[in-house]
């Protein structure tokens, strides 16, 4: 550790933003306990949608228009706490660590077959610009990189300005997101395998209102990758 | 938070430091010793790397940067006022500020042809000056006076920390050489100037509140704080972290209009407010403030977390760096410990801090009461934390901002604040919210003085240095309590500390002690006797500066004394009643002495008003002599009898005789020589005195030789200031105590006069020339 760094973990030491308590080795985010509680979300899942209840016999799954949905961890406590600094602190290196770590699982599950182009769900620009930036976005272009394919952020766009999710039911989130996206014009996506990038897969509406408009473009397969299944 | 290992970095860094600046604020340490000591360890933790070097260094550090900054260098004002009375040069210097109207604060560079330093109050009528203006003229300069009475606020020191050291009056008209200022001091203090402007523009009667609330100007002010601090909310006057923060708030929102990088908006954002500190010339609280939401936004920027107490710690240290002063401020140590207790105290009380996750789902009446109870107790929270200070500095404090608050802040932190901003920003069109804020401020003024006279306010309270400590200690070590750590152990500290604050607070046994204040030209004095029975024998006037409220009432507020067994009035003259309306307002009297003439004479038809809320205080109206007897003390009334009259007031004054055990005073009031010769004519041995109180403040027409020798005394007071329309005390007089040499005391030069007896000896303490004489042969 140099001068400068000593000095700036004097004005700012290192705090697990999940238990606050010092973080003793080069992580930034969380400390050695908390990094232990990240485990990935593998066995007994859905074939389809990943639920990790009801494996066999999926209840949920049925209207879902997408090939596969995987997610990387269950929405508890560290991942949730690091997707939230995520979003409402701009906490933007967290994409960086959360697309580190989707990485090793995809190299460890290799859950799909060859993906031709990675995009994350889109943002409204008015949100973005109230937001600064689409935490979707900075995690798939990491993965992107990270895994060779091609990113192209603005496949898709938002064109209905919807209200926040989170407090939603599942009827009113899918009522809510449904013609809310549309195919960037620019792009051709006729059998291409489509990976689409989200956070969390909470009810699936988001990534499902997206995947009834791929279909329609005759692509390949249309997968869901999101960090965290709630 | 919960329970850390270890406290944060910067804490104990800052605790070393202040540990530092305190052992070279109470000890002096020379600067060789001290540099010496840092080479030596800085050489130790080369040798050894252990951090308690380091820290240990640190604290010398913070005590040679108070070394430092509180040396004086060679041929500074300070030095030369110290050699000279006073001096009348032809100077040349710097214009700093406008202090007031005709009132600016000059830098001094030379006196004649040497260099000087330090600065001065400079009085001109010249309103013509501008900051940084390079001016001569020839100018008298005086020394800002020290304290002449006990307890009284020290001006001196109070000045000396805002680094003026003397009093300057222009004598011959000024000579503008040229302007000296940087482009940056000279652009910041135009801004304050310009605000200063526009608000009285704007906000016409209601701009003395505006400007501080603002600016932290509180000069026009005036009364109408005392209501603020009477209701617990001087906290609205700091331009503090409320202000600050609501003001980036509504920077950052316009800001993001242009600016769609948040991280950039941020950096700016911290431009703007450095900007705002320097216009509020670097306040304690405001700098605070500052410094901690720069040191927030920057985290935001390289996405840490931070830690509510290190940055704290960062922004004290940092303070103290500029000036280690500020430290031994009351202003400093309230901004300091308010947020302590708010990061650190509240927390604990979990019901009422919810989470974001637990209000979501909360109805709007249960969130109002969860804000109401959070307001509640953090309102009461810090006016137990900071009752101390302010008793302290104040001797008074208020816990009824628990209350007034419930209104106070969110009537400024929602309306006021942003209103003002508004009104300051909109260069058309702000006369349209000038009428909503009036409205708005009109209902605050009311419910301030509303919640003023809420019982919860005290302003006849003091401790002593130790006893703040120890209500410290108990309050931390409750906090520490709550952690739920060493129980046995705190508890202990606990229960030993109050036990000990208590011992200190114990009344003890005095002597008599007789105390001449140094109220100008008038008298006031004060009699405590063994049985701790107080008598005020005249109460000066109210139009000087050394007026009863500051020249003997802080001592009264010091010691307690609410109460008066007996207040004396000698005569209908305003040097010796002028401040009774403000004694019956502040005291309570139980016996008010005056002559009939007094109850006759036309200012008493004034004065009864003030006199009639005092429905306890029995009135003896002195028409022949009479004798009163406090247990031990005896005080028998000498004149005006019955058979004698004048038609010189003066003559008509209560002269008293005090008698305890060997010691003897007589009191006379302004009697002048055709009453002194009635008295000699009527007593003999009862106008045999040890300490006489000459008449008519040291005037050629009283103290006769005749009288003079009819009460033989060993010391005499003259109570007056020195340079008067009179010319008191005359040399005539002076000439006829001259037998007393060194034992004849005048206010006005030696500062009060204080007389402790036992009875059979007598201890003369005096204030300014710090005269000190023990005598046991009464």
């Amino acid at each position: 550790m140099n001068f400068w760094q000593a000095f700036v973990s004097l004005i700012y030491p290192k705090i697990c933003l999940n238990c606050n308590t010092k973080i003793e080795d080069s992580s930034d985010f969380l400390c050695v306990n908390c990094q232990k509680e990240l485990t990935f979300l593998d066995d007994n899942l859905c074939p389809k949608c990943g639920s990790p209840q009801n494996a066999q016999n999926c209840k949920i799954c049925g209207n879902f228009h997408f090939t596969k949905a995987r997610s990387v961890f269950p929405f508890s406590k560290p991942v949730r706490t690091l997707i939230h600094y995520l979003k409402y602190d701009e906490f933007t290196k967290i994409a960086d660590l959360l697309a580190l770590y989707s990485y090793e699982y995809l190299q460890k599950y290799s859950p799909f077959p060859t993906i031709d182009i990675i995009c994350p769900v889109p943002l409204h620009k008015i949100r973005k610009r109230s937001r600064g930036f689409n935490q979707a976005e900075k995690i798939s272009s990491r993965i992107a990189s990270y895994m060779g394919w091609k990113h192209i952020p603005d496949l898709l766009l938002r064109k209905k300005y919807t209200s926040t999710q989170t407090k939603l039911s599942k009827k009113e989130r899918s009522a809510n997101v449904s013609n809310a996206f549309c195919l960037n014009s620019k792009y051709q996506i006729k059998n291409r395998a489509i990976l689409v990038v989200d956070d969390v897969f909470t009810t699936g509406s988001t990534v499902n209102a997206i995947s009834k408009v791929l279909e329609k473009y005759e692509v390949s397969g249309i997968y869901i990758l999101t960090i965290a299944r709630a | 938070m919960e329970a850390k290992s270890s406290p944060p970095p910067f804490v104990v860094i800052a605790i070393f430091w202040c540990a530092g600046l305190i052992l070279a604020h109470l000890l002096q340490i020379p600067l060789i010793t001290l540099s010496l000591l840092v080479l030596f360890l800085i050489f130790i933790f080369l040798y050894k790397k252990q951090s308690l070097f380091l820290l240990i260094i640190i604290l010398c550090l913070a005590a040679l940067n108070y070394q430092l900054q509180q040396k004086l260098p060679k041929g500074h004002i300070q030095l030369i006022l110290d050699r000279n009375r006073h001096i009348k040069q032809p100077i040349t210097g710097r214009i700093i500020s406008e202090y007031r109207e005709d009132h600016y604060i000059l830098e001094l560079k030379k006196i004649k042809k040497f260099a000087t330093s330090g600065n001065i109050f400079l009085y001109t009528k010249n309103d013509s000056l501008n900051y940084g203006d390079l001016i001569r003229t020839v100018a008298s300069i005086f020394p800002i006076t020290k304290n002449s009475n006990p307890a009284a606020f020290n001006y001196r020191s109070f000045l000396e920390t805002k680094q003026i050291y003397g009093t300057g009056i222009a004598r011959t008209t000024i000579q503008i050489l040229g302007n000296q200022s940087s482009f940056l001091s000279r652009f910041i203090i135009n801004s304050r100037v310009y605000l200063q402007k526009q608000i009285t523009k704007k906000f016409r009667k209601n701009s003395a509140f505006v400007k501080a609330i603002l600016l932290g100007d509180k000069k026009d002010l005036g009364d109408a704080k005392q209501n603020f601090v009477k209701a617990g909310l001087s906290h609205i006057f700091a331009v503090s972290g409320l202000h600050v923060g609501i003001i980036s708030s509504v920077i950052f929102i316009i800001l993001h209009l242009f600016i769609k990088h948040k991280p950039t908006i941020r950096y700016l954002l911290i431009f703007i407010l450095l900007y705002y500190a320097a216009i509020c010339q670097w306040r304690a609280s405001v700098t605070r403030a500052v410094i901690m939401l720069s040191v927030y936004f920057i985290a935001r920027n390289i996405q840490r977390t931070t830690l509510p107490n290190n940055i704290l710690a960062l922004s004290l240290v940092i303070i103290t760096i500029f000036d280690p002063h500020q430290m031994f401020t009351p202003g400093f140590q309230l901004s300091f410990l308010a947020v302590f207790t708010l990061v650190n105290f509240i927390p604990k009380f979990k019901f009422i801090t919810l989470q974001k996750t637990d209000q979501q789902s909360m109805s709007y009446i249960k969130k109002f009461l969860n804000w109401a109870a959070l307001i509640i107790i953090s309102s009461l929270l810090l006016g137990i934390t900071l009752a101390p200070i302010t008793i302290f500095y104040f001797h008074q404090f208020s816990l009824n901002g628990t209350i007034a608050n419930i209104v106070a802040m969110p009537l400024m932190g929602i309306i006021l604040i942003p209103l003002t901003m508004l009104i300051i920003i909109l260069p058309v069109g702000w006369s349209v919210y000038q009428a909503a804020f009036s409205f708005f401020y009109f209902i605050l003024e009311k419910w301030v003085t509303l919640s003023a006279n809420f019982p919860l306010y005290s302003d006849f309270v003091s401790l002593s240095t130790l006893q703040v400590l120890l209500l410290y200690i108990v309050l931390f070590s409750i906090f520490l309590l709550l952690n739920k750590k060493r129980l046995r152990l705190l508890l202990g500290i606990i229960v030993l500390a109050t036990v000990s604050f208590f011992l200190l607070n114990r009344e003890v046994t005095q002597n008599l002690r007789i105390t001449f204040f140094d109220c100008g030209l008038g008298d006031i004095i004060l009699v405590e006797t063994p049985s701790n029975k107080n008598i005020l024998i005249d109460t000066g006037s109210a139009k000087t500066a050394k007026k009863f409220s500051n020249s003997c009432l802080p001592y009264l507020i010091q010691k307690k004394i609410k109460t008066l067994d007996y207040l004396v009035i000698t005569h209908a003259h305003e040097d010796h009643f002028g401040s009774l309306p403000n004694v019956f307002d502040k005291l309570n009297v139980k016996n008010f002495v005056i002559t009939d003439e007094f109850i006759k004479s036309e200012v008493w038809q004034d004065l009864q008003t003030y006199y009639i809320n005092e429905p306890k205080c029995q009135q003896i109206i002195i028409q022949d002599t009479l004798q009163f007897q406090t247990d031990d003390v005896k005080m028998t009334i000498l004149h005006p009898d019955d058979n004698y009259s004048s038609d010189n007031i003066n003559n008509m004054s209560i002269v008293m005789r005090l008698d305890y055990q060997q010691l003897s005073v007589l009191f006379t009031g302004d009697l002048e020589e055709e009453g002194e010769a009635y008295l000699i004519s009527k007593y003999t041995d009862l106008l045999d005195v040890d300490f006489l109180k000459a008449g008519h403040h040291g005037s050629k027409t009283s103290s006769s030789l005749e009288f003079i020798q009819a009460t033989s005394p060993e010391y005499a007071v003259i109570s007056t200031s020195l340079h008067n329309r009179f010319n008191f005390p005359q040399p005539e007089t002076l000439q006829s105590f001259s037998f007393l040499n060194d034992n004849l005391f005048i206010t006005g030069k030696d500062g009060a006069v204080i007389l402790n007896s036992d009875g059979s000896s007598v201890d003369i303490k005096t204030l300014l020339s710090s005269i000190i004489i023990h005598d046991n042969t009464l």
